[in-house]
């Protein structure tokens, strides 16, 4: 959906917040998607714990389904 | 697979609800001449019913699903390679069972891939192994580029399947705190929104506020000066991010 805008303002960012690819470290990974080439046998949880282990991440990490090819 | 890290945990159904695509083999049970498979593909791309099977998570009752495209590759025998595009919750399983009957003959699923969930491709997708190298560099040199570079932010995701608003920083504390999006609160927003649509809230830097609902079409936003533009349905941002204007100083 990358479209033309219609502005009904002009106006500017101020101080507050962050450019998304600007963020700090801790609030990048905590706004972050990764797309993953799912390696095939482990089940989709046991990839998202092997993620929370490798990032050393203490925070959720979800994963957004995958094939169900019972 | 798209993972989803914290905050980003609340797009999942948004990309539950994207389109998806698949490569995948048919397998035909009998002889098809190429004319008949290739009508028989025409014949289940656009809108076709479809009965959830017996193994699946939702109510089985008959509903439609939007076939965007099935791409012929190329065929050894009974095995068909096949590209397909479709709406979320399309069976492909099914779908291609389904394709078996209509030729008479019966067919199967052999092989499937997914390659795309929205607007994430399998050609820009990582591996664990990637992934583990930047975080590892990050670690022992300090260099976050190839950690930033692996890991998106869900922004660049929620642009590419929904259309926008864009608010002032001034609105940005109070429909972070789940208020609604009032007309001159609003910078700039896309085109072609049509009521009840859903849209994505972002800052002016681009950060992504909150997931909602438009009330107003783009074309009656172009003269809205007063009222609810907006609802926002699921805040992703923090709260507390941007100043909230109606505390007094603390």
């Amino acid at each position: 959906m990358e479209e033309e805008l219609i502005v009904k303002r002009d106006c500017e960012p101020g101080p507050h917040g962050f450019y998304p690819d600007n963020r700090p470290l801790n609030l990048y990974l905590n706004h972050g998607v990764i797309n993953l080439d799912k390696p095939r046998g482990p089940t989709s949880y046991a990839v998202t714990q092997k993620i929370r282990r490798i990032l050393k991440f203490s925070g959720k990490v979800g994963h957004s389904g995958t094939l169900v090819t019972s | 697979m798209p993972i989803l890290l914290e905050r980003a945990t609340r797009i999942a159904k948004l990309l539950t609800k994207a389109g998806k695509e698949y490569v995948g083999v048919l397998y035909l049970h009998g002889e098809v001449p190429d004319e008949a498979l290739h009508s028989a593909l025409e014949e289940f791309t656009g809108l076709i019913f479809q009965r959830p099977p017996i193994k699946s998570t939702v109510k089985r009752r008959l509903r439609t699903r939007r076939v965007h495209e099935i791409e012929f590759i190329e065929r050894c025998g009974r095995y068909v390679l096949l590209r397909i595009s479709v709406e979320a919750g399309t069976y492909i399983r099914k779908l291609f069972h389904d394709i078996g009957e209509f030729l008479g003959c019966g067919a199967s699923m052999r092989e499937l891939r997914r390659i795309r969930a929205g607007p994430l491709t399998e050609t820009s997708s990582i591996t664990l192994q990637e992934l583990e190298r930047a975080f590892i560099m990050w670690e022992n040199t300090g260099n976050e580029a190839y950690l930033r570079e692996k890991i998106i932010p869900l922004e660049h995701v929620v642009a590419q399947l929904l259309p926008k608003l864009i608010v002032k920083d001034t609105a940005v504390a109070a429909i972070a705190h789940g208020a609604s999006v009032k007309a001159p609160g609003i910078c700039a927003f896309s085109k072609n929104m049509k009521r009840n649509d859903s849209i994505g809230i972002f800052t002016l830097k681009g950060e992504l506020i909150a997931l909602g609902r438009v009330l107003v079409s783009s074309e009656e936003l172009i003269e809205l000066e007063r009222g609810v533009v907006a609802e926002p349905t699921r805040v992703i941002m923090d709260r507390n991010l941007y100043p909230a204007l109606w505390k007094k100083d603390e």
